[in-house]
């Protein structure tokens, strides 16, 4: 490559480069992923933020407004109230594992309405492939 | 399935496989073996690349002037300059397609 | 049945074997026979994969739950065609496709190149047999798709979750397997090459279509679950940047890099060591993909539970990587460019910064994927990214890359004559501002990233127009007849070239839709009793009553909406929730499409009504997403006409490759 070209490209590239770690430091600090455990241990601050939980549902009353539910914890027996308003996945119900994302506040996890997504244990939730 | 249609089925399945396999490996006639290009060979077919590369290079340029992509004034450098990439593709295959001696 | 499954997957595996290391015999010792062979055993493993799924089909098809994958994904009362489906519903299930496909793919190559590029069909093959041997043995010992259940068998299935249950699942699937598989012959060339050494073009003509058909096959695929999503799944959007979908996307976006760096190879001999890296990265971004779905180990709406077969996706992703890196430093010097780079105005360099852009965005997704598990690792809190991520740098990477789009198209190789080029880009350019003008006066200035992208889209559009109507003119000039005819010779003699504008075309399409669907869309949630309504972008929507309905394996519960626009009625829509036996619930949406401006009026069911305060129902508008899909059938059009066969391409390879690889192609 001639000289020009070659500085013409490397400045391409730096730049890109560039962009995504000038984005990476000022936007991106990522929600954090918390278990049950996790968010009642207050482990890396995660009853102080926003963050997305997951954990397993045992109770459920979809009739209230807003719609309330426990999660419990994948491995120990510690749980948490949720309040959620939103849209509801078809797989939603009781021993589904499930992700929502909100903040503790007063002991109960107040969820970001539409944020609930389940996960099926062996099969598909949804979508193919 | 009962066992013995199964039987069979696997029987057909593994032999039909095999026999298919081998097939190819029983004839007597082994032909000769895979040509390959020699080195002499792969430097001609370089410079046919180089060639065919200032030939496309020629005939794009022409759609380029018709299409008003650049001026006639880099038409006619840019011209100069693949006709000469082309001829000298060319000499070199010339001086390469003596008969090779060691064929 | 399921005996001869099981024996079927060993064959299939022992023939995948046989052809790796006959395919090595073959190579070193330039044997015709165990070539002819080696041929013969991608054939077998072909019809023995076939013969497994046939057997899987058989257990699916009769209910035979002694059977895991039949237990767990299927149930008596499930509709047969979805029973069929539910083939690759399971992970198990989808690695048998896997294989199919893969040894198809091979035996069809083998049978292509029967009489050509002897040299490298034999490493070739051993690249292939390779791949085959590793799937093959996922399924024959890691994850069998015959294991048993444990205990006694059970009387019925666990059922197929209720978003599987749509002719999507018939093609979502396959056609993304199908884009995934055939990427390995691309990869299979490109090591073949280095192998022989013989790295001149020859490689790139036989893999540009094998790649163009994985590349369509990726691109459909993803449209076809964007649509499934958007219909079924129903949250008023088509794309989440799961990273299931994300891993379909990576690989798309190098394949893309290597549909525009090759044709700089084959005009300038230039990229051939960036070629190569393309090639290995977007084989290897298919088996990552791959890992992604099947190992659980990133939090996807998609994936399957965490199995076994991971660590070895992993394992075999970790040696690919390795071997083909390996290979093309010890073969670099055969990769050495003809031509070098002259000027940052030429047609070669903005082929290279589309390739920078489109890798700066596979990077960009990458990251976004890879971050979660890497935080997890070093925090032991695992961190997410989210939409607003992937938005910004699909803005800040997309958009030059859209401008690149109508730039690329007309400007010259090797140096662009400077004087000429405001003559070329003065329509394209005012085009643009005066389409963006406008926009901005009808209001579509609130999105500042939305109007810039749709002024680039009529930029990319006018100079598309431009290259078709210059072209057909200068046809006209040489051979007369008619504009049609003058049109159809050109497409026909530049297949390459015009098929692509047509898939430029799909692309703006797309990006159309996507920004008028995300950027100017409006969404309103109500709580509405019968006779109540709710407003929203010119549209009232008035709750008419609340019915029931009975179905094959399921109780429906819909909402009826008169939709009134301007104050006059203007259909109806009736977004319900199904309950199915099985206990789970699933979303029924409604949409109304309008046909004209391709805006859908898409509500959803959120609640129905418990405590007589009215059922929960969400509406948006999405203005423009018809594009979307638009955009898919103009991308497989344009696709298509790439692919064709061109006899005139075949000739000019005759007259180059000629007498010398008649004596290699004998």
């Amino acid at each position: 490559m001639s000289p020009r070209p070659r500085l013409v490209v490397a400045l391409v590239v730096g730049s890109l480069l560039a962009v995504f770690l000038a984005y990476q430091a000022l936007f991106n600090s990522g929600t954090l992923l918390v278990s049950v455990a996790q968010l009642r241990s207050d482990a890396d601050g995660a009853a102080q933020k926003r963050v997305t939980l997951t954990g397993t549902v045992v109770r459920a009353s979809r009739t209230s407004d807003p719609m309330r539910f426990v999660l419990r914890d994948e491995s120990s027996a510690q749980t948490v109230a949720v309040s959620y308003r939103g849209s509801v996945p078809d797989a939603f119900k009781t021993s589904r594992r499930v992700i929502v994302t909100g903040r503790l506040e007063n002991g109960v996890f107040v969820a970001q309405p539409d944020s609930l997504l389940t996960k099926c244990p062996s099969k598909y939730s949804s979508g193919g492939s | 399935m009962s066992t013995a249609a199964l039987v069979v089925a696997v029987a057909v399945l593994v032999t039909g496989a095999v026999l298919f396999v081998a097939w190819p490996l029983a004839s007597p006639d082994a032909g000769p073996p895979e040509q390959v290009l020699s080195d002499r060979d792969r430097r001609v077919l370089e410079l046919r690349e180089r060639r065919d590369e200032a030939y496309q290079g020629l005939h794009d340029l022409e759609q380029e002037l018709h299409t008003g992509k650049i001026t006639p004034a880099d038409y006619e450098l840019e011209r100069g300059r693949l006709r000469a990439e082309a001829a000298a593709a060319l000499r070199a295959l010339d001086g390469l397609s003596e008969p090779d001696p060691l064929r | 049945m399921t005996t001869l499954g099981r024996v079927a997957v060993y064959l299939v595996f022992a023939l995948a074997a046989y052809a790796a290391v006959g395919a090595v015999v073959a190579g070193l010792r330039r044997d015709r026979r165990v070539m002819r062979s080696v041929r013969n055993a991608f054939a077998a493993a072909f019809v023995s994969a076939l013969v497994a799924i046939a057997a899987l089909e058989y257990g699916l098809v009769t209910n035979d739950y002694s059977l895991s994958v039949v237990f767990e994904h299927t149930s008596r009362n499930l509709p047969l065609v979805y029973k069929m489906t539910s083939l690759w519903a399971s992970q198990e299930g989808s690695l048998l496709l896997w294989l199919t496909v893969l040894t198809g793919a091979a035996g069809i190559v083998m049978y292509q190149n029967r009489h050509r590029n002897r040299e490298l069909v034999p490493w070739v093959a051993a690249v292939l047999g390779g791949i085959a041997v590793f799937f093959a043995g996922l399924a024959a010992f890691v994850s069998s798709p015959f294991a048993h259940v444990p205990g006694a068998v059970p009387a019925d299935g666990s059922g197929l979750d209720p978003s599987l249950q749509n002719p999507y699942m018939a093609a979502h699937p396959p056609m993304l397997y199908l884009g995934y598989v055939s990427m390995a012959v691309p990869f299979a060339f490109a090591m073949a090459a280095l192998i022989t050494r013989r790295t001149d073009a020859r490689w790139l003509v036989s893999v540009r279509r094998w790649t163009l058909v994985s590349w369509t096959a990726l691109g459909i695929g993803m449209l076809l679950g964007a649509h499934w999503a958007y219909v079924e799944i129903g949250w008023g959007g088509y794309w989440a940047w799961d990273p299931v979908e994300s891993a379909a996307l990576m690989p798309w976006l190098a394949a893309t890099a290597f549909l525009h760096s090759v044709m700089v190879q084959e005009k300038k001999g230039m990229l051939k060591v960036w070629n190569m890296v393309l090639v290995i990265a977007a084989f290897s971004l298919c088996i990552f993909g791959d890992f992604l779905t099947r190992s659980g180990v990133v939090q996807s709406v998609h994936s399957f539970v965490q199995s076994a077969v991971g660590p070895w996706l992993l394992g075999f992703l970790a040696v690919v990587l390795a071997a083909s890196i390996s290979l093309l430093i010890v073969r670099l010097p055969t990769l050495r460019a003809d031509h070098k780079l002259e000027s940052v105005v030429s047609r070669e360099a903005t082929f290279l910064f589309n390739n920078l852009l489109l890798l700066a965005l596979a990077f960009a997704v990458l990251w976004g994927v890879v971050f979660p598990i890497l935080s997890e690792a070093a925090r032991g809190v695992r961190a997410t990214v989210a939409t607003p991520y992937y938005d910004f740098f699909l803005v800040i990477f997309g958009l030059p890359l859209l401008a690149l789009t109508g730039i690329g198209p007309l400007i010259a190789w090797r140096r662009a004559s400077p004087g000429s080029l405001w003559r070329t880009f003065r329509w394209p350019v005012i085009s643009g501002l005066a389409g963006g003008a406008f926009l901005a006066l009808l209001g579509l200035g609130s999105s500042p990233a939305g109007l810039t992208a749709l002024s680039l889209c009529v930029f990319v559009t006018v100079t598309i127009g431009m290259e078709f109507a210059r072209g057909t003119a200068a046809r006209r000039a040489i051979a007369g007849g008619s504009w049609p005819r003058a049109l159809r010779d050109l497409v026909n003699r530049n297949r390459r070239r015009y098929g692509g504008y047509v898939v430029h075309l799909a692309i703006v399409l797309l990006v159309v839709g996507v920004t008028a669907s995300s950027a100017y869309s409006s969404v309103d949630e109500a709580n509405l009793g019968v006779g109540q309504s709710m407003r929203i972008d010119g549209y009232t929507l008035r709750n008419t009553g609340l019915f029931q309905r009975r179905g094959p394996n399921y109780r429906l519960e819909y909402v009826r909406l008169q939709v009134y626009k301007g104050g006059k009625p203007d259909g109806i829509l009736e977004p319900g929730l199904r309950q199915y036996d099985t206990g789970q619930v699933g979303n029924e949406v409604d949409i109304r499409s309008s046909l004209l401006t391709g805006t859908d009026l898409y509500s959803i069911l959120q609640a129905p009504d418990r405590n007589g305060s009215g059922v929960s129902v969400k509406v948006l508008v999405n203005p423009a997403v018809g594009l979307v899909w638009l955009a898919g059938v103009v991308f497989a059009l344009g696709a298509l006409i790439t692919i064709w066969p061109d006899p005139r391409e075949a000739r000019q390879l005759a007259r180059r490759y000629g007498e010398l690889l008649a004596r290699s192609e004998a």
